[in-house]
Order: structure tokens, then sequence, then C-alpha cells
């Protein structure tokens, strides 16, 4: 058959201004197969989200003979384009260290011994029956989706109990709440996608390069492709980050609210703000006093005058920026034909005004009109892989139902009653304990106040990521009658004082759905067995409902008395899915995912069903059905060109708006020093983070030769000036030390990160060197999440302690 | 370099359009390239769109392309640099 | 309707000649981008810039003064640098017979013994976690930018007579993202490594093997994938870190006799599309 040879022409045109733009664009043909393929050599390859950081990318894991034995950055991703970081290369190891817990175990006499799952799931339903009131769930973002919501509808909907809380308050609870006082609603109207049409990228206390290394790399791709972008790193300290930047503006602690305040300044003092924007789309708000989530309304003058003493050179001052760059800010927001991107991630969260900072960078982006059009865009990222997917849109969180419903709103309430078949009044209306109360209550003798006696903790390692470990972990131990459950795969800092420990089945070893930071819903397929009698976490917490069914809970029949983890198969016959050997007989997953589909449409957060997440790589919602039944995402939230639920000619419309009329808030929120600042005592800066091989507590990454040989250890890093004069030289012992604890650490100067004087840093993943004894509990008022980022200690050599000696104990007081 | 008589034969062209942005490419942008002269559109990633055209005044409809206000830049990425001729009508060797 | 298969389709040929001149500009004006793009801030790392200022000349390290007169020494390049000492040294001149020998001739296609290829597999499994894994370098990672990794991996390299990978796969700018050191992170590190057998029973996906031939002398074809391998010469050219080295270096385009295989690159399989039509030209 011959071709036309016009048309042979035509293609080939075709062939090379498509190969020049997928190039351009970074893209590279995909040509893979999107279903599950067995290659030649009998490995068996399928889709699922990386278990780590919150990037969501997509792996291709290659099963052979019900082991994984090879990992691929997936190709038909869209996150990550076939690319992954050195975590998810090798992610599949994670599942095969020689530790993994296999069978259930119970502490008897201070040893840990062996029992069978059925006596465990006894002992969990009769304490719990004992006393429903004083139970409580400690989960994170690690929870898949199902997991989620199953601990959530237990919890809320069964024993009436609101003491449910995430990882997450740890980590991103701060983001909420400046989303919800900017927008109503949670989450980030932009998306990845930014990341390919902005001109200007601005990291707030952030360090991609380490931290999300696939997203800063598809930016820094594109500087290495020949495009103009411009890169600004706002920190605390140098990074890898910085060293791919152009810009580096180095601040001190807290002092981000006066140079988000100084932008704003400028944008004003210039007449640069978008006036057409502010006045078609926003509003202006301020703070109460005390303060609290929505604030009060202020007129244009008024905010005008609150952010008057910000002055370029006043910011400076405080911050120690100089006044050109402050200005270098607000010109580069004052232009309307550049696309700017904001980054941040925990530096803007755990911040004792984190709330605050998370809205005054919404604002200067609204205020500049930098909103709406890809590549302008606030941008919060998250650590964990579904802080999103289900700490906050299944809402476990003490004061949240699911779909961004409020446990204190009866109207809310009834709506999950509604959905959940139960009677009238089954949910309780007082929400319960924030994380940091809640261990603390835990950790508090029960004579003595302490109304939280069993935790059950599920896919997080509180006894390492809590803040000020001594006060609300470590002093559990001696308290006779509390209890503590944890769901693990390996044992851990938080293992290592657990009552009762059930070994859990991770990632690909079960069903499961994640979350990610751009509201992409990623669902995958278990692929091998868990090792021994490890199993799932939502048989678990199903199998615990069951058997508080069978003790007679109420709380566990729903309006018609039927079990409330009822699930059918396609003959409608009631599957026996607190039986292990019947869990996988149906997919669970899906049917709890269905369930929790329908609360998704209130704050149009629309979920996309499980069948068409399975032949995806993700979607993004609000996923909408079109006439011809085909199913939508939306990359860009609020904006009319993308947005299905804006309306026709609006151009953008925040159409869950705090003041009910479709406008953002512009918050302005004044700069306040921070709640414990270096002294003669104790004269540095403490700031914490993770580093690129490790992820979270080290529990997974640890385990996993390649990562642990590439970061062995913490350790402190400190200014070459700050060492030399404590005598302190590369590799030496140092001892860090505050108010609430101390620490032995190795010194590693000019290393990774470069901190400035007075100040060093130190992760927090080795679970031998645990840095949160060390860090301060004192949380964002408004979110009560904790500030792991700034603190003061001293630093002096291992056995050389300084002479004046600080009074122990003279502890900021407890604002909890 | 004389420019081409009105009587030239088309020829094929292929090139990058770059979109001032990624959402320029609306069907009345398309519509109006089509009116213009025989356009065909490729799958556009990002801001880059490529196309392949045919034209009997290449340089006329390039620097129609760069007026165009959706549009930053044209870049040409293919060329048919010959006339055709009357033997490579039907052209491509067989596939057995 | 078919032409004569030998008789030269002029539009044919001009066209893919103009598409590959198009893409060497692309590709060229990507490169000279990605240079010009890199960047590097820290004031430190200008600062030593301007102090050692590069050795542009090509003078090999013999013609270099020795720095005694307390002057900071002149740089040299990286795939120079475990050969040069850093400090003035007084037995500076001493060492010159011996620096300026020549690079072993290690640059030669003769087979590897059965022992060497050994040998070589060994390093390449200890490397990685499976076959297809980013490798763990075998040293300090002591820069992080990439210009650093580039002046040793973006070209075959020997250093000291240890032969250096170039790079398998397209320009990513963060290297350090995907490829971390397996002896700690610096060479002032002072940890002593865990071995990649203790610990973890992950077992990785081994090997390929060597890919299969239609008939003997038939050129082989490519047993494994060739997503990030798209540089055949950096795992089998002469500084290769695979057991399988090319005969023939001299010929470039290898993908023209050995064919890649759809199921090792998990390409869609025929029923992917048997009940789909191929699309039409798009209008």
């Amino acid at each position: 058959m011959a071709i036309n040879r016009r048309e042979f022409l035509l293609s080939s045109a075709m062939a090379a201004a498509t190969a020049v733009v997928a190039r351009r664009a970074g893209a590279r043909p995909a040509e893979t197969s999107p279903t599950a393929v067995t290659t030649a050599d009998g490995i068996r390859w399928d889709k699922a989200p990386c278990r780590f950081c919150g990037t969501g990318c997509h792996v291709r894991v290659g099963v052979r003979d019900g082991r994984v034995v090879a990992i691929q950055g997936e190709r038909l991703a869209e996150v990550n384009k076939g690319l992954l970081c050195v975590k998810g290369y090798h992610v599949g190891g994670i599942l095969y260290g020689r530790d993994r817990l296999t069978q259930p175990l119970l502490r008897r006499n201070g040893n840990l011994e062996p029992i069978s799952w059925e006596s465990a799931i006894d002992i969990i339903a009769r304490r719990i029956m004992e006393k429903p009131e004083s139970f409580a769930i400690y989960g994170s973002g690690q929870w898949t989706i199902p997991e989620g919501y199953a601990a959530q509808k237990f919890i809320k909907g069964g024993l009436s109990n609101n003491h449910i809380e995430p990882n997450a308050r740890l980590c991103m609870a701060s983001a909420v709440t400046g989303f919800l006082s900017t927008y109503g609603v949670d989450e980030p109207a932009g998306c990845y996608d930014d990341l390919d049409n902005a001109d200007v990228v601005i990291m707030w206390g952030n360090n991609p390069a380490e931290m999300h290394p696939v997203l800063f790399s598809r930016i820094i791709d594109r500087v290495a492709r020949g495009e103009k972008v411009m890169l600004i790193d706002i920190g605390t300290r140098r990074t890898r980050t910085t060293e791919f930047c152009d810009e580096y503006l180095q601040f001190r602690p807290q002092t981000d609210l006066a140079i988000a305040n100084g932008i704003a300044h400028l944008l004003i003092k210039n007449d640069t703000w978008d006036k057409e924007f502010v006045s078609k789309y926003c509003n202006f708000r301020t703070d109460n006093d005390p303060l609290d989530l929505f604030g009060r309304p202020c007129s244009f003058e008024e905010y005008k005058k609150l952010l008057e003493p910000y002055t370029p050179e006043h910011v400076e001052k405080l911050s120690g920026v100089p006044a050109e760059k402050i200005r270098m800010l607000a010109d580069l927001f004052g232009r309307r034909d550049l696309r700017i991107t904001s980054l941040w991630c925990m530096g803007m969260n755990q911040h004792t005004r984190g709330t605050a900072i998370n809205r005054l960078v919404h604002g200067i982006h609204l205020l500049s009109g930098h909103f709406g059009r890809p590549g302008d865009a606030p941008t919060s990222l998250t650590g964990q892989p579904s802080a999103c997917g289900t700490a906050r849109e299944v809402g476990t969180l003490a004061h949240l139902l699911p779909g961004g419903r409020l446990v204190a709103k009866e109207a809310h309430r009834r709506d999950a009653e509604r959905i959940w078949n139960l009677p009238e009044g089954r949910i309780n209306p007082r929400p319960g304990y924030h994380t940091v109360l809640l261990w603390n209550k835990f950790c508090t003798p029960t004579a003595e106040g302490g109304d939280i006696s069993t935790v059950w903790v599920q896919v997080t390692n509180p006894g390492q990521s809590l803040p000020d470990l001594h006060r609300l972990f470590q002093s559990k131990k001696g308290l006779e009658d509390k209890f503590l459950i944890v769901s693990e795969v390996y044992p851990t800092a938080t293992t290592e004082i657990a009552d009762l420990i059930l070994p859990a089945a991770m990632w690909v070893e079960k069903n499961g759905i994640f979350g990610n930071s751009e509201r992409r819903t990623q669902q995958w397929f278990k692929m091998v067995n868990p090792p021994g009698d490890a199993r799932d976490d939502a048989w678990m917490t199903i199998a615990v409902a069951r058997r508080l069914f069978e003790l007679g809970h109420p709380g566990m029949r729903d309006k018609d008395g039927n079990f409330i983890f009822t699930v059918r198969d396609e003959n409608g016959r009631e599957v026996p899915i607190w039986e292990w050997e019947h869990y996988y007989d149906v997919n669970v997953d899906r049917a709890l995912y269905e369930e929790y589909r329908q609360f998704s449409r209130l704050k149009h957060k629309d979920l996309a069903p499980y069948d068409e997440l399975v032949k995806a790589r993700g979607l993004r919602w609000p996923v909408v059905q079109h006439e011809d039944g085909t199913w939508h995402e939306t990359p860009f939230r609020f904006s009319e060109f993308s947005d299905p639920y804006v309306k026709k000619g609006a151009g953008i419309q925040f159409y869950h708006s705090v003041t009910k009329d479709d406008r953002a808030l512009i918050w302005f929120c004044a700069y306040e020093p921070p709640p414990e600042q270096p002294d003669a005592d104790f004269p540095l800066w403490l700031c914490t983070g993770r580093v690129l091989e490790h992820w979270h507590t080290g529990t997974m990454t640890m385990r996993v030769p390649q990562l642990r040989n590439a970061m062995p250890n913490a350790y402190v890093e400190m200014n070459l000036a700050d060492a030399a004069a404590l005598g302190l030289k590369n590799g030496d012992i140092a001892v860090v030390e505050s108010r609430r604890g101390r620490i032995e650490l190795p010194v590693w100067l000019d290393g990774r990160g470069k901190p400035p004087p007075g100040s060093v840093f130190v992760p927090f993943f080795d679970e031998r060197l645990l840095i949160n004894e060390v860090t301060l509990g004192e949380t964002c008022p408004i979110s009560k999440e904790p500030d792991y980022k700034k603190c003061a200690v001293r630093v002096y050599p291992k056995g050389r302690p300084p002479a004046r000696q600080p009074a122990i104990g003279d502890r900021p007081a407890d604002r909890i | 370099m004389p420019t081409p008589s009105p009587s030239a034969p088309p020829t094929v062209h292929g090139l990058v359009i770059t979109l001032q942005d990624a959402e320029a490419a609306t069907e009345a942008f398309r519509e109006r390239l089509r009116a213009r002269a025989e356009f065909y559109f490729g799958e556009q990633h990002g801001k880059w769109l490529p196309v392949s055209v045919i034209t009997d005044a290449p340089r006329a409809l390039h620097g129609w392309l760069e007026q165009q206000p959706e549009i930053a830049a044209v870049d040409v990425v293919f060329v048919e640099i010959d006339a055709p001729d009357s033997t490579s009508e039907t052209s491509a060797p067989s596939i057995s | 309707m078919s032409a004569p298969s030998s008789s030269p389709v002029p539009g044919r040929r001009r066209g893919i000649q103009a598409a590959a001149i198009a893409s060497a500009i692309a590709l060229t004006v990507g490169a000279s981008g990605f240079f010009m793009g890199l960047r590097a801030t820290s004031k430190s790392t200008l600062e030593r810039r301007q102090a050692h200022s590069l050795d542009a000349s090509g003078a090999t390290p013999a013609e270099t003064p020795p720095a005694d007169d307390g002057s900071a020494p002149v740089a040299v390049e990286y795939a120079r640098l475990r050969e040069t000492p850093i400090r003035p040294n007084t037995d500076w001149v001493n060492d010159l017979s011996r620096l300026a020998a020549p690079e072993p001739a290690r640059v030669s296609f003769t087979r590897l013994s059965e022992e060497e290829q050994a040998q070589i597999r060994q390093r390449r499994v200890s490397r990685r976690q499976y076959d297809g894994a980013p490798p763990v370098s075998p040293h300090p990672i002591d820069q992080a930018t990439p210009a650093a990794c580039l002046q040793c991996h973006g070209r075959p390299t020997f250093i000291s007579g240890i032969a250096v990978p170039q790079m398998s796969h397209q320009m990513h700018a963060n290297c350090i993202q995907c490829h971390v050191s397996g002896v700690g992170p610096t060479s002032t590190w002072r940890s002593r490594p865990v071995s990649l057998a203790d610990g973890n029973r992950f077992t990785g996906k081994p090997l390929p093997g060597y890919g299969e031939r239609a008939y003997p002398g038939a050129p082989p074809v490519i047993p494994h994938t060739t997503w990030m391998r798209e540089n055949c010469m950096s795992c089998h050219g002469p500084t290769g870190t695979s057991a399988l080295r090319t005969t023939h270096p001299e010929r470039a385009n290898c993908l023209q006799c050995h064919a890649t295989q759809a199921t090792a690159d998990q390409r869609p399989s025929l029923a992917d599309f048997s009940n789909r039509v191929p699309p039409p030209l798009p209008r």
C-alpha cells in the first residue's frame, strides 16, 4: 500500500514538530502499556504510587514469585513522567527488612510475648467496651483512604467519640487553617502543572531539592533545557536547593511574617497591586484578639494602615533581609507579565504563627493577582503520601467529619449520620483532643486529669515524631492504667513502650488509595502477601468493631441493626470481612471508598469512581462526569477555564468563600516574636528537618542498605564560626541541649546544609538520636501544629559543658 | 531572495508554535488559522503546539502567525525543500 | 501503485534530513541552555573559583609551579585530581616523572577473560538494589552541584587508570536526587557502610543475561529496557560498567542492528490495540 506523498510529508512534518515539542515540554513519548504486563523474564509489572512523600509519584512494581524484585519510574504518570528519587527507586526494599513484625505481641511483666490475633482483637475490644470515651486513635497521612475512613467511621460513627488525630496535625495543620481562612475550603487551587509554567518560583523555607526532588527537577530541568525560570530561596539556612537558586534571602527565624507584610506594604505603596482582581474577587480581614480561625472583616483603608509600619527598612531590621531584596520581591509580584508560584512545606507550617504565615502568602498572591493562571499559584506541598487524601479529605482529625464537614456543626453531623445510616444524635458534637493535647492527656496520670487511657496508633511513629518527647510520650512509662496499642511493620521508638503490638501489612501487600498534594487520588492493588501473620490496618479496625458488635456495643449497629461495616458481594450476600480468611473475598477498599465518595460532593471535592481510578495514574478532584459518560479531572480549581463548578463568565469564583460572596480573603497578620528565643543560657537557634535519603522517622528507609549507607546517622550541622568558637571539629561529638532535653551528636561542618552563625540544624530520622527530646512543644494557637523549626539550645563538646549552668526547668509556661 | 509568485506550488512545513500560555489554543484560534491555510494540529504539551501546514506563501504566513496575540513565537522544524514532480506523487516504497 | 523501492524519493529523503537537522539544532540549543543554566550561588564557591583560576591552557600538573610561595595552588581538572598533590609539597619535583607517565592503555577492545567478566558483574551487582536501580556511587559525594558530577561522568574518562562511566541517560539537573554514595555522605564522614546483604531480605531482579540471536552470527537483541539507558556506550563502551563490551565501537548507531524488545520495555501488546483502528491524521 502506497502512502500519498502529501500525507507522508504532512506526517513527517508533524512528527518532527511533535518530537521538538515533547522535548521542550520535558515529556517523553509514553511507550509503556497502561495495564499490568508480564515481561519475558517472568516479572509482572503493575502501577502503584510511591510509599513515601506527598509528591505522589507513580512507580511500576516488578513482582516475581510473590516478591517485589524491581522498581521503575512510571512513564505514564503525569506527576513524575518516569523519574523517581533515590527513595522511590529503592522503595521495594522497605518490605524486606529482617526484623519485620510478623505476629501479635502482648507485654506481660515487661516482656513482649506472642499471642493470637483472636486474643489481641478481644483485648482491644474489651478495653474499649470498658471506657469508650477515653479511647483514642492516632494515625497519619500514611493511612490509605479506606483505612482512615474505616477508623473515622468506627470512632465517630460507632463509639460517639471524637478522639482521632493524625500525624498530619504535626505536619500540615497550619496549611489547612491557611486555606480554610482564605478560601473557605481546604487544599490548593493550583497543581504541579504550575511548575511547568511559572517564570518565578519562590520557595518559602522549603528545600524541595531534598524533600520533593521530583518536583524540583521538574523546575530545574526546564532551566537545563534553556528556559528562563527565576528561583528564589527564602530560608534560614543554605541547602541543596539554594545552590540552584538565583536569589537566596536569609531571614531570622519567625520573621517570614514581616517579609510577607513587607511585600504587601510595597505593592500598595507602589500602587502595583491588582485593583481589578481584588475588587472582583477579594475581601480583607484581620485577626481578632484572642486569635481565631476566621478573624474579623476589615476595610482596605484599615488593611493599608496596618501594613504601614512594614517599610523595607523596618523589615530589614526585623528579618535581616536587605531592604533592596524586599523591593525586588515586591517588584516581581507587581509585574502582571510574570507567572509566580510559591512553594512551601514544613518551614511555614511548623511555626507558632503557622496559620498567619500561610494566610499572608496566599494574601500577597491575591493582592497582586498572581492567582488562577497556570504558573500563578500559592501551593503548599505535603510530606506524607496521603496527608491530603486521608487526613484532610477523609477528615481524620478531632474536629472533622468526612468531606470537609465539622463535628461541631449540627447539619454536618446529620448529613454524616444519614450517609452512615445511623440514628440521629449518634455523633458527638464535641471535638476531640488535638494531637499535642491528646498525648499530654495520655501521659498524665488519670487521677490528675489524664482522661485518655487507651491509644491505638496506626501507620505512624509518635515515639519519635512528637515534639518534647519526654513530656508528651515517654512519661507514659510507669502509668499502670494506660494502655498503648501499636499497629506497625517494624520495631520503633513507639513499639518500645507499647503494651500490644499488631503486625501490619504495608504498601503493595494490601489494596490502597492515596491522595497527593495536588488533589490527585491514586489507587493500587495488592501485589504480594504480607510476611507471617501481618494483616491490613483496615481489617484490624473492622475486626475490633465486629468484636464490639458481638459484645453488644450499641454503636456498632446502624439504624436497622446491621453491623456498621457491612460489605456485600455482587449477589447481595454479606461477606464476613472481619474474618481474615474472607477479607479479600470482596474488594473491601472499593466498598469503603465508594461509601466515602458520597461525602465528597458537599465541598465540590468530587472523587472519581473506584473503577476510573483503576484505569488512571491518579485523577485530580473535582472529577466530573460529562454528558458522554466520561470522567474529567480538574487541574486548576476556581478558574473558569478548568473548573466546571465556576459560573460561566465569572473568570474566577471562590465558591466556598468564608464571606459567602465568592470572594477570597486577604489577611493582615502582625509579626510577633517567637515564644522561645536564644538567650545567654541557650544562645543558638535549633532547626530540625529531613534529608533526601530518609523519610519521616526513618523506620522504613533506615532498613534499606543503599539508603542507610548514604546517610547512616543523624548529625548536628553548624556554622564554621560557631564550631571554631566552641572548639568543635568535623566528626567531634557535641551535646545539643535545650530546656527540655539533651542528646549527643556528631558534628558536620560545611555539610549538606550551611546554617548561618547562631544556628544549628539536626535531622529527625534517626531513632537512636531523638532530637525531638530537645524540641519545643509550643503550637500555633489556631492550627495546634507544633513548631519544630525553632527553639533555643546550647551546644558544647561532649564532656566539656560551659561553666555557666542554666536553671533547667524554667521552661515557658504550657499554653496547651 | 525572490518572493514566491502567486502560482508557486504549495509546500509542507512543520512548525512549533509557542503560545502565550497553555490555554491560548482555543477552537476559535484554530479556526482562524485554518481560515488562512491548510493547518493540521498535533498534541499540545504545555504551551507548545506542533502543527503542520500546507501553504504557497510560507513567509507571509510565518509573519502573520507571529502577529497573532495568542502566539509568542514560531519555530520552523521541517521544510519541504523541492517542488513535487510527477514521479513522486505516489511515493514511499511498498511494504511487503 | 507502488514505485520501485530502489528509486529515491526526494520529498521523503529531504524531509527526513530536515527533521534530523532540526533535531540536532534542538539538542544543541537544549545542551547549551543547560550549561548556561548551571548556576552556583554559593559565595565560597565563587571565591574559590576566583582564587584558583581554572587551568584553561590544558597544562599538566607538571608545568604548574610549586606553590611554596604561600600562594594558592593552581586548580587542575577534576579528572586529574587524584594524581595531583593538593598541598604545597617539597617532593613535588620528584613526583613529576611518575605523574607524567602516560595513562594505562586500557582503551583496547580485547575480550575480557571469564574472571574479569565475573569481577565486573560482581561489582555491578554490588552497587544496585536490582537490575535497573540507579547505582550507588563507590566514592563519597562531596559536591552537590551537577557541574561537579559532570566533570567526570559527562564523558567517558579514565582517572588514575580507573574507568569512570558516562551517564547512561539524558541529563537531569539534580544528579544526587537518584544517585547517592554507598560509603557515607562525604569524605569527612566516618561511617562503616552496612553490607547490602545484611539487614534486608530484598532480592533484586538479576542481570538480564544475554540477548537472543536469531541465528549464529546475527546481532543479539537487547534483553533489558532502554528506559534511562539510552546511551549504550555508557555500559557497553570501553569505560563501561557491563561485562559485555562492544567489539565494534566505531559503529555509533547501536539500535540499527540491535533491536529493543517490546516485552522488556513493557510496551503495549497487540491485545491493547486490536480493537482500535489507527487514528486518522489530526485535522
